[in-house]
């Protein structure tokens, strides 16, 4: 009724105390259970800057099977640790904590005992809305390959060309690794989550008093044994990184690694093709072996066909650390 | 000399009530801003229940796929008969529930003033009814205060595949 | 004819608007104090954890033994007993198939005489 508008002129009542509790119970829901919108295939993560009005909810679970195990992508680029996302005090506020009016907030999570991720401004001894949530944040799974259990291939030599060319292949068949019958929590995401191949103790499984040097011609990507038309002598920082000894190189070599000891490869997500299940990956480590022209002995090199999936030992898959959320809002 | 006149009495009477009026209504304004809106209760409750369920949920996930989660292992460890693993198991079930209710970030002091009774429900295939375990408390078995209750069933392992349920009745002292 | 008297209408038509505007103050503060109460109260009587705990209670059953009869009248009662929820679940082993995974059909259906959920899962096996 009208009449009961009137005397708020005069009065100017505003209960907004009440809320505070309320609103911080459900921006900790929003937070902790869901995963935002968009979501799935293109993630809110994934925009940048530019389009950030594109993004409604930022939640930060992994799905919405999955409650209160958060995505560690999401939870680095809503806390503004990441270079393509840039959000200000307006998005959080339209953006996850909803209504008409502007609240101050400080939310912020902690997980074991890494230092705590806060955004916001500190609050004020009391009267404030609260709500803690307990979490556990998963962290991707990654290869770690030693190069020592993958070199006892060998083969002969002619004097005239003391070479042997291999390749070292590390293959990612999506149909295996989005696996459906594996928990959410536990399983690789090439969508929403980043791959990483670390193929260390390179130098010293060499047989160093046979090996002239070894160069690395070139790192090629294919799809299901295809090459792809990349421009691998350009950089392409988001959507792959490539190490030699923390040394950013080109997917173009050739480059000598003979006393090189980790090289390390990094895809961003989403993986190439990781939308298509019936698809493989595979990232190609082309090197050339130059020996001491022996034709009478075999000549070992390290070379290997290596699956990026489950239940393998070079293999660390996602696992799940604790963590803890609280949401203050005044 | 003291003229006693009165003929300045209701002039005199108006004044001072108009005064004490001015007073009271002032008073009364000044007082009427604060309501008190006894929802405030359910609050605090809606906020135990929640870290309640939230700790138990993170009991009950595990690390790594492969593993069994703690809840499960305890809930089992508390039926399978034996009184020195009933024991141990509860001990474990303290010490892992307390340290999930007392998790903070640092931005924030969290006030140690919770207290708990767990206990394990199960359905004894004989008789048809539920029975319990006990599986740990904060010593005093009967709140004091109002307390709310949140539960995890789980499929376990105790004599063959069971469902259980865990229920944790919290309040604070 | 004699003069009405006029005067003191001002005062008498303010003391009237004041007894008004005093009245509707009384029912809104009288309203307020059920504000905080109906908001948290909702989320109490929402049995958000208690669907979630059976869909993952069922869920599990399916992937372990699914035609189990002791498992399903122990589900039965402890929901009856101690959440005050008829519970009640059907699964259908291999209902869907195709290249990559076996699907069983789950069905699930909850009341606690205010909230229904009713749900039908499909739970994939890698073949």
């Amino acid at each position: 009724m009208v009449l009961t508008m009137v005397p708020g002129v005069f009065a100017g009542l505003e209960s907004a105390e009440i809320d505070y509790d309320a609103v911080a119970y459900r921006t900790s829901v929003i937070l902790c259970e869901d995963p935002g919108w968009p979501s799935g295939e293109s993630s809110w993560e994934s925009f940048d800057t530019a389009h950030k009005d594109e993004i409604e909810r930022m939640g930060l679970t992994i799905s919405s099977n999955s409650p209160n195990i958060l995505s560690k992508e999401k939870v680095s680029h809503f806390f503004n640790n990441s270079e393509n996302l840039f959000l200000t005090e307006d998005d959080y506020r339209s953006k996850v904590i909803f209504g008409e009016l502007p609240y101050y907030y400080n939310i912020s999570l902690k997980i074991e005992d890494d230092p705590a991720n806060i955004t916001g401004t500190v609050a004020p001894d009391s009267r404030y809305g609260y709500m803690r949530r307990l979490v556990k944040l998963k962290e991707p799974g990654y290869a770690m390959i030693n190069s020592g259990d993958f070199n006892d291939t060998s083969d002969y030599i002619n004097a005239i060309d003391p070479s042997i060319y291999s390749g070292f292949s590390v293959i990612f068949d999506y149909g295996e690794i989005r696996n459906k019958s594996i928990d959410e929590a536990y399983r690789f995401m090439p969508q929403s989550e980043p791959a990483a191949i670390t193929i260390h103790n390179f130098s010293n499984s060499l047989n160093k008093s046979d090996v002239v040097s070894v160069t690395l011609t070139k790192v090629r990507l294919k799809k299901d044994g295809t090459e792809l038309p990349l421009a691998y002598g350009e950089y392409d920082n988001e959507t792959y990184r490539f190490y030699i000894d923390d040394v950013l190189h080109t997917l173009q070599g050739p480059v000598e690694i003979k006393d090189a000891d980790v090289l390390k490869f990094e895809m961003y997500p989403p993986l190439m093709f990781s939308d298509e299940i019936g698809t493989s990956l595979s990232v190609v480590f082309n090197m050339t072996y130059e020996y001491l022209p022996d034709e009478t002995i075999p000549h070992y090199y390290i070379s290997g066909d290596i699956p990026y999936a489950y239940d393998r030992d070079y293999m660390t898959e996602p696992s799940l650390r604790n963590g803890v959320m609280e949401v203050m809002i005044w | 000399m003291v003229i006693i006149d009165d003929s300045g009495q209701l002039f005199t009477i108006e004044g001072l009530v108009a005064g004490l009026i001015m007073l009271s209504t002032a008073f009364i304004v000044m007082g009427s801003i604060n309501v008190y809106t006894p929802g405030d209760a359910h609050i605090t409750d809606m906020q135990l229940k929640q870290l309640g369920s939230d700790a138990l949920l993170m009991l009950d996930t595990p690390g790594s796929s492969g593993e069994k989660s703690t809840l499960k292992e305890l809930a089992e460890k508390v039926s399978s008969g034996s009184a020195v693993q009933a024991d141990a198991a509860r001990a474990e079930f303290r010490t892992a529930f307390e340290d999930e209710l007392k998790k903070g970030t640092g931005t924030s002091i969290v006030v140690d003033s919770i207290r708990y009774n767990a206990t394990v429900y199960y359905r004894d295939i004989g008789t048809d009814s539920i029975k319990s375990y006990p599986l740990g408390d904060t010593g005093a078995e009967i709140a004091r205060q109002p307390a709310i209750s949140t539960g995890r069933l789980l499929l376990v392992d105790s004599g063959g595949n069971r469902i259980f349920r865990v229920e944790v009745r919290l309040w604070r002292e | 004819m004699e003069r009405i008297n006029e005067e003191g209408q001002w005062i008498v038509l303010m003391g009237f608007i004041i007894s008004v505007s005093l009245f509707v103050l009384a029912i809104i503060i009288n309203q307020s104090v059920t504000v905080g109460q109906t908001t948290s109260e909702a989320v109490l009587e929402f049995p958000k954890n208690e669907i979630r705990e059976v869909r993952e209670a069922v869920i599990d059953i399916a992937k372990t033994q699914p035609a189990s009869g002791t498992l399903r009248d122990d589900l039965d009662a402890l929901a009856m007993e101690r959440m005050n929820a008829f519970v009640s679940y059907d699964i259908d082993e291999g209902r869907y198939q195709d290249i990559y995974y076996k699907y069983d059909e789950i069905q699930i259906r909850f009341s606690n005489g205010v909230t229904k959920y009713n749900e039908t899962y499909w739970l994939a096996e890698k073949i």
